[in-house]
């Protein structure tokens, strides 16, 4: 069993008897489904972390006898799995959260122009016409077209930006 | 009925709606080249979009999109071997073959004039269903719409991924999401935290694009590259396959007519329909030796079907409220979202804004397969845009949706956390299909369940339609469990059959 997998499903296991216990304080009809929700969630994740730590722990001993190729070989592709995945789960951290929190300080059109024009420079590694273009293309969407011709009313930032205030 | 479908046919001549459609075409065909960008990605990011519109305008704009994705992937997966869709995957085993035999033009000849058939075969059907589907619709109250959310739920969970027990747990997480927020009968708050935009509770919208949208994009930012290196040659020969699917319209029909049947089952749509078309395709076939090495049987089959499986996807959803896939799960989200509720309103009091859309259906097939001919070579040129250019605007785009449904900042947090989820989800298997269905079909349940319990108590588990769905909600958990049993006695069968 994979050790993402075992904390996932540990992870779950724990969210599911919180809310459980979280629901034992209200009146019975608005527990109901919390409840029935965390009861399935906790036993169908227990259920199949038992099945695999059993069926791992019996796959263990016939593995040992395998060869050391296919062993060096499938820890090549593991590796290598893991290394992707770390990279995606940063990918999908680090760049919404730097994303949100230009648009928190500074808006959504300013914040965004500026988010998009960095995205591209790290990407294109110091290339300035693309970031330059794509900044620009999101500030005229955003600030002018989103914000004031189609009063979306986004979300300005928590900074004033003084007479740069208009755009966002 | 007949008043109301030309009326509804008429009601698509406006220009409000002839913008809404060409511009859902125009989004369905570029996301349906780019692989990474499936119809459920594109669903959730233009969701928000249409809260502005009128119903019939928002499902114009959404399903345009939606009906052209599958035409466009089968550019890639013919051209390319590289499916723009997951529902085109099954194109590659003939299409790539005879694309590099030099007759790629044929092959998409076929998949374009299939995939017209097929939807054309679904529409009809779907409308042909209407009529006989309304009385039976009126046969059902609270206890049964409750009891058919719980079957949906339960199949789609059952037959996600090789771990049926992970969709299960998924469902009832996605259930136990939905729960955030006031109780809709007595008004506790519930794992609100304080927080008086959850009291509300999570956007659908929020999740969904957290979900599906952001590890896409993760993906196209660590991948960075485009999919396409090489330019495309020219390419000849489309009338010979649309000529092939006239030859083959016997095939073209049954698969036509067996994708709107897969479509209609919750938990399997366009993937399975198209396999199950390629697998009968072979099948009835006299002469098996060419399939896999450039047979044209091998692209109508799972083009006919693929595109068929919309009008049965419709069905289920408008009918029953039952999303087969992910993609109808978010449109449901969507029916929601303007207070339409899936049942005998749908066919009755709502019956022009289903009849628009087995029309958007059609219209847009023809116009995708049209304009998929005519600007073939600038539509694979975008399979040469770089990866790198679309992650911020898209990143944006996203955020921009989910804080224009509430304009609450706390749903663009909720996004980024449910990105998180979606990306580890993903990577370990996990199936997001069934989350998402607990998320949108949990209130529905909660409401109907306290309906139905305040009407008839517990003999609401007593009315005979809802026995029969209880039965089918079993048959739907040991209906995978059965599979394993039966594949491992098979399995051992032949094992001791060789040894002998």
């Amino acid at each position: 069993m994979r050790k993402g997998d075992l904390s996932f499903a540990i992870g779950a296991i724990l969210l599911a008897a919180g809310c459980g216990w979280t629901a034992t304080s209200w009146p019975f009809r608005s527990a109901l489904f919390p409840m029935f929700a965390s009861i399935s969630l906790f036993v169908s994740c227990s259920v199949y972390l038992a099945l695999n730590l059993f069926r791992t722990a019996h796959a263990r001993e016939p593995a040992d006898v395998g060869t050391s190729r296919v062993s060096s070989a499938a820890t090549h592709e593991v590796a290598d799995g893991e290394h992707r995945m770390r990279e995606e789960l940063i990918a999908a951290v680090v760049l919404p959260l730097a994303v949100m929190l230009l648009i928190w300080l500074l808006g959504f059109a300013i914040g965004g122009a500026i988010g998009v024009a960095l995205y591209m420079w790290l990407a294109d590694r110091g290339s300035w016409w693309s970031p330059i273009v794509g900044g620009g293309v999101t500030l005229v969407i955003v600030g002018y077209l989103l914000n004031h011709v189609m009063e979306a009313s986004l979300f300005p930032g928590v900074i004033e930006l003084g007479s740069f205030g208009w755009i966002s | 009925m007949l008043d109301a479908i030309v009326s509804s046919f008429l009601g698509l001549f406006t220009w409000t709606a002839i913008i809404y459609l060409l511009g859902g075409i125009a989004i369905g065909l570029v996301v349906g080249i780019l692989p990474g960008l499936g119809a459920t990605v594109a669903m959730a990011l233009m969701l928000p979009f249409t809260f502005s519109m009128s119903p019939a305008e928002s499902f114009i704009f959404l399903l345009g999109m939606y009906s052209v994705t599958t035409v466009a992937g089968d550019i890639t997966s013919i051209l390319f071997g590289v499916p723009g869709e997951p529902t085109t995957t099954a194109l590659v085993v003939d299409g790539l073959p005879m694309a590099k035999a030099g007759e790629g033009g044929r092959a998409l000849g076929a998949a374009f004039s299939a995939s017209l058939a097929g939807a054309v075969i679904g529409a009809i059907i779907l409308f042909a269903a209407i009529p006989v589907l309304l009385p039976l619709t009126r046969m059902l109250g609270t206890p049964e719409y409750f009891m058919l959310a719980v079957v949906g739920l339960l199949f789609v969970g059952s037959v996600s991924g090789k771990a049926p027990i992970k969709g299960i747990a998924m469902a009832a997480l996605g259930i136990l999401l939905a729960t955030v927020g006031q109780d809709p009968q007595l008004a506790q708050p519930r794992y609100t935290f304080g927080l008086p935009t959850l009291i509300d509770g999570l956007s659908i919208v929020s999740v969904t694009v957290g979900l599906y949208a952001l590890p896409e994009i993760a993906e196209l930012a660590v991948t960075k590259s485009a999919i396409a290196r090489a330019g495309l040659s020219k390419v000849g020969g489309l009338l010979r396959g649309v000529r092939d699917t006239l030859e083959h319209w016997w095939l073209v029909l049954r698969t036509g007519i067996l994708g709107t049947i897969v479509g209609i089952i919750p938990g399997l749509g366009g993937v399975v329909a198209q396999w199950v078309a390629y697998g009968y395709s072979v099948q009835v076939s006299k002469d098996k030796e060419k399939f896999g090495k450039g047979d044209v049987r091998g692209v109508l089959g799972p083009s006919s079907a693929s595109n068929s499986k919309e009008g049965g996807n419709l069905l289920a959803l408008v009918t029953f409220g039952l999303p087969s896939t992910a993609t109808m799960a978010i449109l449901l989200g969507a029916f929601l979202i303007h207070g339409l509720v899936p049942g005998p309103e749908m066919l009755s009091t709502h019956l022009d804004v289903t009849l628009t859309m087995v029309w958007v259906i059609i219209i847009s097939h023809i116009l995708g397969v049209l304009i998929c001919t005519v600007l073939l070579k600038p539509i694979v040129s975008l399979t040469r845009v770089r990866g790198t250019l679309l992650v911020a605007p898209l990143l944006l785009l996203v955020f921009i949706g989910s804080y224009s449904e509430r304009n609450s900042f706390t749903d663009v947090i909720v996004t980024v956390v449910f990105g998180l989820v979606g990306v580890i989800m993903a990577k370990l298997d996990w199936p997001r299909p069934p989350l998402i269905l607990g998320v949108i079909l949990g209130p529905l349940m909660e409401r109907n369940l306290g309906l139905g319990w305040q009407a008839y108590g517990v003999d609401m588990f007593a009315r005979p339609i809802v026995i029969a769905l209880m039965v089918l909600g079993i048959g739907a958990v040991l209906m995978p469990l059965a599979r394993k049993r039966l594949t491992r006695v098979a399995v051992a069968h032949g094992d001791s059959g060789e040894t002998e």
